[in-house]
Parts: structure tokens; sequence; C-alpha cells
């Protein structure tokens, strides 16, 4: 094969990193029967913390572990308000969205006297495969937890049908709450990846909307989680694609970066619409 | 000596009681039933048994013991299994996945599922009654019937003393429901206790040890099921005798109305032309060719559908908004709502038809089925359509309900009105047809006249694999 294509592809799965934690994670929120619209915030705290840490340790585990920590308990303020206040998901996850654009800025004040990026991470030894290795161990846990275990099962009956759940003994409430909770890890996992694999270092809104893409990937795919993971998949390549044409002078020249830059955004729309949603979980709201 | 008991209890939502000081005591291993209307209470108070309603007041006792349940788990821990109208169940998750459910407890536990084991004991009790489901299947893909054998199989792992079925023969065909009444004879044979709630008084009459009649939320009578005629609980429930209206004597020369294309059934003026077969024989194809040709040769019509819940009751909208989606242009002036008639033409008509609550800002979808039903044949019969296409218009609505639509069906016919009368009620079919077609995989047999057949003929046409030498109308 082509070394350019060889090329295109590796970046493409590189690049579709925090996509594939993002829909992971939005697939234990969905499947437990809560709309899930703050991964956006969780991949920005995930990012945020894992930079931090990484930077003060120089180590990615200490970096990743810190993500997925702190944007599990960060997660709880929506379960609350969500499980215990009975809010509603979408305005209280639109609220999440918000405060972790607030809230981030603050506390890099405080511990870097910037609200901007943070420096530059250093780390005592590069360590490129560590995002996959996190990947494959998430995803088979996933797999594991939501396919195989009694848990799993009992998470997709709070999303299907709450009333048969109670009827033995189980709140359907402390299941989604740790379902919940599992989901914000995972995402979480996937701000480390953007911050300290994708990029050195923290910078403002670096999600760029990554949230949204892999909860619409979720939704197209019919919540199912295989196929959402190739949509965030598709995702990724079309953005490696964009990434390579912009660094092409012959179609730079002639066609404005913004227009290159839409590419991924126009495919991904037009492969969800092919997609057609059904079978949504029957709790769902 | 009572086993379960029910103390002076009231049950009521903000001002509406469902339930007035209703006290009714029941025997270990028996059959008890309940009966009543639509909306007379039955539901809520087993839901206050089964720990899913809270008592407003009043007491509960079980096995002597005060019982206040607060959750349906309480109900779970007491082995009360209860068998709701309304499945239970996941529909896109398998048979096997819901009943594994059962199995689990609230513990937090990361234990992979016991599949096989469950698997095994499901399949026991499987070939001890004789039933075969595919647990594998997912639930939405399983027949009603199916649905409903699933829900039952998964109280019974639970190895339950008292098991409360709610209308569990609503959405069944007759033979499913003579046998769900001797699997139910079995179960106390097995020293469980059963409670039925039902308004089919043949099959209440044919299994029960003893009889509650609850009437507007009040106990009316309880009593062993042998000191009860089955013309004495119609009485009870609904507070008067039932009339049953005889068929009408109609002129012998008739006019046609109109024809179904490529088969010789015409519809005439001034009848009720039955149509009978088991569902899913062609009676939504037959209904959608007389509804193109209504529509082409512009007869007004109106439209009792075969799915209530999904083609005439909406959620969230009132029986005002829901008069107002059929009768568009009578209350839409320039794109306005002519709102004031409207809600008087709702209000009249909510009231001579009887529906309950009368309040015509309530949503229709929170009705009982026979209120709902009795106000969507009410709202197809109030412009005078020519021609009333009633698919299956008793279906899930008590006896009362029953008779009042039965009584505006041949009253409608009349007046040279004709009625397409589509049901799986045998019954009915005769009992209510001028003239009758049986479907059978999309043959129509027929037209045959009142009396022409008995029902044990009709039955063999519509379960035949092939009817050779029976007149044929047609094909869909």
């Amino acid at each position: 094969m082509d070394s350019a294509l060889v090329l295109i592809f590796l970046s493409a799965l590189r690049v579709s990193l925090p996509l594939l934690f993002a829909a992971t994670g939005g697939y234990f929120s969905e499947k437990s029967g809560v709309a899930q619209i703050a991964l956006e915030a969780y991949l920005l705290i995930g990012a945020f913390s894992a930079a931090t840490f990484t930077y003060y340790s120089k180590s990615l585990l200490v970096g990743y572990l810190a993500a997925a920590v702190l944007t599990a308990l960060f997660s709880q303020i929506f379960s609350l308000l969500i499980l215990k206040f009975k809010g509603n998901s979408i305005v209280i996850g639109t609220g999440l969205n918000l405060l972790a654009m607030g809230i981030i800025p603050i506390i890099s004040k405080t511990i870097f006297n910037s609200t901007g990026s943070t420096p530059s991470i250093e780390l005592a030894q590069p360590a490129p495969y560590f995002p996959y290795v996190v990947l494959v161990i998430t995803l088979a846990v996933s797999y594991w937890l939501s396919e195989k275990t009694i848990w799993g099962l009992q998470m997709k009956f709070a999303g299907e049908k709450k009333l048969a759940l109670q009827s033995v003994g189980i709140s359907p409430a402390v299941r989604q709450w740790q379902s919940l909770t599992f989901s914000a890890l995972v995402t979480g996992l996937g701000g480390a990846v953007l911050s300290t694999s994708l990029s050195s270092n923290y910078s403002p809104l670096m999600s760029s909307g990554r949230g949204f893409i892999a909860l619409a990937a979720l939704i197209f795919a019919g919540w199912n989680l295989a196929r959402a993971l190739l949509v965030c998949l598709f995702f990724g390549l079309c953005e490696a694609l964009q990434i390579q044409m912009q660094s092409n002078e012959a179609i730079s020249t002639y066609v404005a970066a913004e227009f290159i830059q839409m590419i991924p955004y126009v495919a991904t729309l037009i492969a969800l619409l092919i997609l057609r949603s059904k079978y949504p979980p029957a709790e769902l709201k | 000596m009572a086993y379960i008991e029910f103390r002076n209890i009231t049950k009521s939502f903000g001002d509406c009681v469902a339930c007035h000081d209703v006290s009714i005591s029941i025997a270990k291993s028996e059959i008890h039933s309940i009966i009543g209307e639509n909306g007379a209470g039955k539901s809520t108070l087993m839901k206050l048994l089964g720990g899913i309603d809270p008592v407003t007041s009043g007491d509960l006792f079980l096995n002597q013991k005060v019982y206040k349940p607060e959750s349906a788990q309480d109900a779970f821990k007491n082995k009360i299994a209860f068998i709701h109208q309304h499945f239970v169940l996941a529909e896109q998750l398998s048979g096997l996945e819901n009943i594994l459910l059962s199995y689990s407890s609230s513990r937090f536990s990361l234990m992979t599922k016991n599949s096989s084991e469950v698997l095994t004991a499901a399949n026991q009790i499987l070939t001890r009654f004789n039933w075969k489901i595919d647990l594998n299947k997912l639930v939405s893909r399983l027949s009603v019937g199916e649905q409903q054998r699933l829900e039952i199989l998964k109280a019974l792992l639970q190895e339950p003393d008292i098991i409360i079925f709610d209308e569990p023969t609503a959405v069944l065909t007759p033979q499913e429901s003579e046998e769900l009444m001797q699997f139910i004879l079995q179960l106390k044979k097995e020293n469980k206790t059963i409670i039925l709630i039902s308004h089919k008084l043949n099959e209440i009459k044919s299994v029960s040890d003893s009889i509650s009649v609850l009437r507007h939320g009040r106990l009316v009578q309880s009593k062993p099921a042998q000191e009860l005629s089955i013309e004495q609980m119609a009485e009870l429930m609904i507070g008067r005798q039932v009339v049953k209206s005889t068929a009408l004597e109609r002129p012998p020369q008739r006019e046609a109305m109109l024809s179904v294309p490529n088969t010789s059934i015409s519809l005439l003026k001034s009848e009720i032309f039955g149509v009978a077969g088991i569902e899913g024989n062609g009676q939504s194809l037959l209904i959608s060719r007389l509804l193109q040709e209504m529509t082409k040769l512009n007869i007004k019509y109106g439209d009792i559908t075969e799915d209530r819940i999904k083609l005439s009751v909406f959620e969230g909208m009132n029986l005002w908004e829901h008069m107002l989606l059929k009768h568009k242009n009578e209350f839409l002036s320039k794109g306005l709502i002519f709102e004031l008639r409207l809600k008087k033409v709702t209000e009249d008509l909510v009231k001579s038809w009887d529906v309950r609550p009368p309040d015509i800002d309530k949503p229709l979808s929170e009705f009982s089925g026979g209120n709902q039903q009795k106000f969507v044949v009410g709202r197809e019969l109030w412009n005078q359509p020519q021609v009333l296409l009633a698919a299956h218009p008793t279906r899930g609505v008590d006896l009362g309900a029953q008779e009042h639509i039965h009584k505006s069906l041949l009253e409608f016919s009349k007046h040279k009105k004709a009625v397409v009368l589509v049901s799986s009620d045998l019954n009915e079919v005769l009992y209510l047809s001028d003239r009758f077609v049986i479907l059978n995989k999309n043959k129509i047999y027929g037209p045959f006249n009142r009396g022409e057949l008995n029902e044990q003929q009709i039955g063999l046409i519509m379960a035949a694999d092939n009817n050779e030498g029976i007149k044929l109308a047609g094909e869909l």
C-alpha cells in the first residue's frame, strides 16, 4: 500500500480517538435512559485535568487517571440534579457545558496564572501507544459491562422499562447514577487523549464539538455502540483527509481553508442522514 | 380465615376518589375475581396491593399481619406477583434477558449473567405447561399471547404465593383465553392464591371461587361465585339491567351504496355488514379498499380504527382537540378555531355518551379504554356520516359501554346508513350483522345472510387451510 494512504489511516485513527471514548461514554448514559449532551463538558474537564496533572507529574498514567477521576466527580453535579432533583437532562446538560467552559479558566488562572492554554507538557518518556492501550482496555471493559454482566442488563432496563426494574426491587436511579458516572469517566479519558496525545497542552474549547459529534453518531447508529464507533472512525478519516488537503499546496491555493475544514462535518452529516435512527431506549428522556 | 384483607380502603388521586371504603377478604389458595366496569377502581385497588400506589386511608393485611408496601419491591418481597394488563417487558431486549432480570438483586454486582441456568429453569416451566416461546427473540418480535406467557413465566420463576392478573384476556384470542383459564385453575391446584381482574363474565364465572363487584369505586357485593349468576353480576356491575338490543327488521329491498372493486361485495343502505375472521387475514386491506372507494365516490364516512391506541388516541391531546382533529372543517374558519362552539359540542358529546369523567380538558389517553372508545365512536358518528367503518368497536371495552356502542350501531344503521363491522369476536358479528363475510388468508368468503351459518361452521371457514366449495366473493 501507498505509504501516504497508510499515514492517512493512522492519523484517522489518531484523531478519532477522543470521539471513540466520548461515544462509549455517551452509550452508557443514553442506554440507561438519560439523554447526555454534557459529553462536551466531560471532554473539556478531562482534557484540562490530564494536561495539568501530566504537566506536574510528567507521567501520562497520572494524567489519565486524574482525567477519569475528576470528570467522574464533576459528573456528580449532573447526576444529582437529574436523578435526585428530577431536572431536565437537556437543560442541565447545557448548563454543565457552560459551567465547564467557565470553571476551567478560573482554575487555570489560580494554578498557571493564565486563563488561556496550559503550559506544554514534557514527558519523562514519550509513550505514543499509550492512548491505544487505554482505548482497547476501555472498549473491552465496556463490552463486558454492557453485554455480559447483570449490572449491564439492569442498566439497560433502567433505559427500557423502569417499572420492570422496580418490580424486582432495584432502584433505576441507582443504576442510572452508576452508569452516568462510568459514562463521565470514559469520556474524561477521551479528554485526556485530546490534551496529552493529540496536542501537548490544554487550550480553551479544544473539544470543538466532538462531544456532540459522538452523541450524534450514537443516536444515528440506533444506540448501537459498534455502529457508533464506526461513524466516529469515519469522521476521523475525513478529518485526516482534511488535514492532508490543507497541507497540500495545489489545493490550498485555490480552496479557502475554512471550506476544507468543513469537510469532516459535512461528510459526517451526510453519513448520519443515510443511517436511519431507530429504537431509542424507551425511557430515554 | 382471610389471607389477604382490604380493610376500609380509600384511595384518591387529588379530588378524584378512585376507591371508596372498600373492604374485601380473600382466602388462601382461592381464585378471587374482582369485576367492575372500566374506571370502577379494580386496577387501582390492585395497584395498592402491588405496592405501586400508596393507600390514602384504610389498612391492608397479609396473613393477619399489617402490610404496608411502599414500593413494588415490597410486594415482590412478600411474594406477590403482579401481571399487568400492559406488559412490563423491555421490548428491545430478548425474552431471556427479561427473565434474567428477575434473578438479579439490588446489590451492586459485576457477576456475569447466569443465562444457561435460567434458561433451563424457564424451559422446565415452558414444557410443564406445554408452551412454546423462543426466548432468544426480542420481545417486540413476539406475539401478544407470547408476551403474556413470558410475563407469566417471569412471575412463576420467582415462585410467588399470590398472583394478580389484571385483565389478562383483554388482548388474547378466545382460544388463548381458554388456555389461560385452564392454566389459572392449574395454579390454584398448586396452592397459589389468585386475584383475577376482568370484565369478561363468562370466564370469571367458570373459574372463580369468589367474586367481588365494584361500581364507581365502591364495593357493591362480595360473594362465593356459585351464588351469583352471570346476569346478576352484570346487573351489579352497571347498576341496572342489561338490555340486549334485538336485531332490526329490515326493508326487503335495499339499494346498494357502493361496491368493493374486484369483489362481488356491495354495501347496502340500512344494514350492518359483518366481517368475521381471525385478525391479520386481510381485515386491514379490506378496510383500506373501502376507504379508497369511499374517498373516490365522495361518501362521508366515520372510521372507528382497529388500533385505538395507535390511530385514534393521541398522547397529550385532550377531548376537544381530538374532536377538532376529526371535524376540523366544522370548527375552523380562516385558520381560527371556534373554540366555544367546539367545547360546547364536545361537552354535549361527552354527556350523551356518558364518558367518564366528563372533563373535556383531560387528555384522552388518560381515560380508561371503555371511555376512550365511547368518545371515539361518538365523535365518528357526530356529523352523521353515511357509512361507519367499525373495526373491533368493543375491544377492551366494558359491558355497559359495549351495550351502548352496539345500540348506537343498530340505531345508526336504521336510517339508510351502512355499518361495516370488522370484529374478531364471532358473537358480536353474528349478533349484529344483517349479512357477513368471512376472511381467511386474504380471501373473502360469502356474503352470508343472518342465520345462514352457525358459529361452528363459521369457525371452520375462519381457520381452514382450504375452503373449496364455499362461495368466494373475491380476493384481496
